[in-house]
């Protein structure tokens, strides 16, 4: 590993029984140190199972990951220890209040920062003696944020931790996690359905499909080698990446190009064109390319 | 910080986690075995009052027409408060036996806490440690305080005898009832992190539980039949374990009872039998050895659950969070 690479993945393979499908297939990845990747996929694209692995929740079938440098299934106190996780759902004890959650993180994680993590929760008039089935959905996972923040470990992996909750929620979460993580240069890992959500957040985009990764890039580079073009018309096999429906029905398709015809994509664009392609190749059907983004 | 100070500071945060986690079952089963054990304690006094052991057994010398009425005062009470108390104190280590170890690890997995929990801990196994611990000490220390309860009522039921040297409610009274309930414990945790549900784990750690103890039951009691001593009583001493009964003939031989009867067919003419000079004797475990087989057993116990409890950091070290 060279040391601005926070996670990596060789090959890796995940399939839960023999004879099942696999959740993950051949991923490859080298997310740098200090970047906030968000990493974007339908529902069975094998977000968490990748995430999972870096926490040493699940063993990859084939392959390797690394967690800044450290293998999970060699070294799993290793890896635990420079991870910050964040759940899909929040996971806190009912019975406990915020202050005996951080007050758990602080007898496993030597260095939390439990002043911190009381400052951050204040911050958003979240009460640390109240006990966390008192609190909301977006509290809760506020509460999870100031717990993996607080681990001051250099990599967060947030696990959908957006999905349950509201629109003000979602920005207020996105808000704390990106000036936490800029501000001490973590490496951020966060899986979403909500692409306009993460699209202010996040400065990479790993798009996930079928097990396999379909686009890999900065943000920046997603938005700028994209176009989109009527998608009835012919279009060229090696410009055009997937076809989807666009708002109202109408048939629209990615394209890879700088520049040219159409307009530029949005990152849901982006998002939806490569999903389409991840369905189109792995079932050979152009014909699918709708469905797949829908 | 030094070392003893965060280890101190450690074990002061995982009993008063363990207190919030289970603050339900630590007050209920507290306030349980405290009723109990006082009721235990209550019986045995009123047992002692009677004073049937002092005034009507061995050479006491009360009046017959006296023991006649504090008899069936005694036994009167034997038969009633008796059976209640001690049943369901010996039955109550058990039940929370299984009611906190089941869910100890299942809970977590099945609420999804263990997620938090295992990406904070570097090491799962010591998480395991740090909440199996707290429960063992929890159930040992309920299970001592009803098994010493019943004790007392043991040395009530059977006045004249040492209560520390008899063989009498073995396994469910003392230290042992105490290992026994850890042992259940044991394989309720270990259900638990094998299964990662709450309810299958505790039905089945009810079910293991039983047999367990049953077939360790027999099969101590096999190993101490292989102990046993000839007793020149029928039925051995008191506070022995009887083991069975045999018959001496005039020239010492010890039969047992298919033999004599092969040798010396009963017959229907009125006969005596055995004939003179055949004596009944009695195979026995001696009451001086209840304190080694108590400790045997214990150990025993104590090495079965450690067991299942390593099988139990072993399923958490390798499974998923739930």
């Amino acid at each position: 590993m060279t040391s601005d690479i926070a996670l990596e993945a060789h090959g890796i393979g995940k399939r839960y029984r023999r004879g099942r499908p696999w959740a993950l297939r051949d991923v490859d990845l080298a997310i740098p140190a200090g970047s906030i990747t968000a990493l974007v996929g339908p529902n069975g694209a094998g977000k968490s199972t990748l995430i999972k692995g870096y926490v040493g929740f699940e063993r990859p079938t084939e392959g390797r990951l690394t967690v800044a440098g450290v293998d999970p299934w060699k070294d799993r106190g290793g890896a635990v220890r420079r991870i910050g996780y964040v759940p899909q759902a929040a996971s806190l004890y009912r019975e406990l209040t915020v202050s005996d959650h951080l007050a758990m993180a602080a007898r496993w994680r030597d260095g939390f920062d439990t002043r911190a993590a009381e400052l951050r929760l204040d911050q958003l008039d979240i009460p640390l003696d109240a006990r966390a089935d008192e609190l909301s959905g977006g509290q809760q996972a506020q509460v999870g944020l100031a717990i993996a923040l607080g681990t001051r470990a250099p990599v967060l992996l947030l696990d959908e931790p957006l999905a349950s909750l509201d629109p003000l929620a979602r920005r207020e979460f996105l808000h704390v996690m990106v000036d936490a993580v800029r501000e001490a240069g973590t490496t951020a890992l966060l899986s979403s359905h909500v692409i306009t959500d993460i699209e202010q957040a996040c400065d990479r985009l790993l798009v996930l499909g079928g097990g396999r990764t379909l686009l890999d890039v900065s943000m920046e580079e997603a938005r700028t080698i994209h176009r989109v073009e009527d998608g009835d018309g012919p279009i060229d096999a090696g410009r055009l990446v997937g076809r989807f429906p666009g708002q109202g029905g109408t048939l629209l398709a990615l394209v890879r190009d700088a520049s040219g015809p159409g307009r530029p994509a949005t990152l849901e664009e982006v998002v939806l064109g490569h999903l389409a392609s991840g369905r189109r190749t792995r079932d050979g059907d152009p014909r699918m390319d709708g469905e797949a983004a829908a | 910080m030094t070392a003893m100070t965060a280890m101190r500071r450690h074990t002061a945060f995982d009993l008063r986690l363990a207190w919030r986690l289970h603050r339900f079952e630590i007050l209920g089963f507290g306030v349980l075995v405290a009723f109990l054990g006082a009721a235990a304690i209550g019986v045995a006094g009123l047992l002692d009052a009677t004073g049937y052991g002092r005034l009507c057994m061995g050479d006491a010398g009360a009046q017959p027409t006296a023991c006649e009425a504090i008899g069936r005062q005694f036994y009167g009470y034997q038969q009633s408060l008796v059976p209640m108390v001690q049943g369901l104190l010996a039955f109550a280590p058990f039940l929370l036996a299984a009611l906190v170890g089941a869910p100890l690890v299942a809970r977590e997995l099945e609420r999804g806490t263990s997620r938090l929990a295992w990406s904070l801990a570097p090491s799962r196994v010591r998480w395991f440690v740090v909440r199996v611990v707290p429960a063992v000490a929890f159930v040992f220390f309920l299970a001592l305080l009803a098994g010493l309860a019943l004790d007392r009522l043991t040395a009530a039921i059977e006045p004249g005898t040492d209560a520390a040297r008899s063989f009498s409610g073995f396994g469910s009274r003392g230290a042992v009832l105490a290992a026994r309930a850890v042992f259940v414990l044991a394989i309720g945790v270990c259900l638990g992190a094998l299964l990662g549900r709450m309810l299958p784990a505790l039905l089945l750690a009810a079910v293991v539980g039983w047999i367990g103890l049953a077939g360790g039951s027999y099969v101590h009691s096999r190993w101490l039949a292989t102990e046993a001593v000839i007793s020149p009583t029928e039925t051995g001493s008191p506070g022995d374990l009887f083991i069975d009964q045999r018959i001496k003939d005039p020239d010492g031989r010890i039969m047992t009872w298919d033999e004599i009867y092969a040798q010396l067919p009963p017959t229907d003419d009125g006969a005596e039998w055995p004939p003179a000079g055949y004596t009944f004797v009695s195979y026995v475990v001696p009451a001086e050895r209840l304190p080694f087989v108590q400790a045997r057993e214990v150990a025993a116990l104590a090495g079965a659950s450690l067991l299942f409890l390593g099988v139990g950091a072993v399923a958490v070290r390798r499974r998923r969070p739930g």
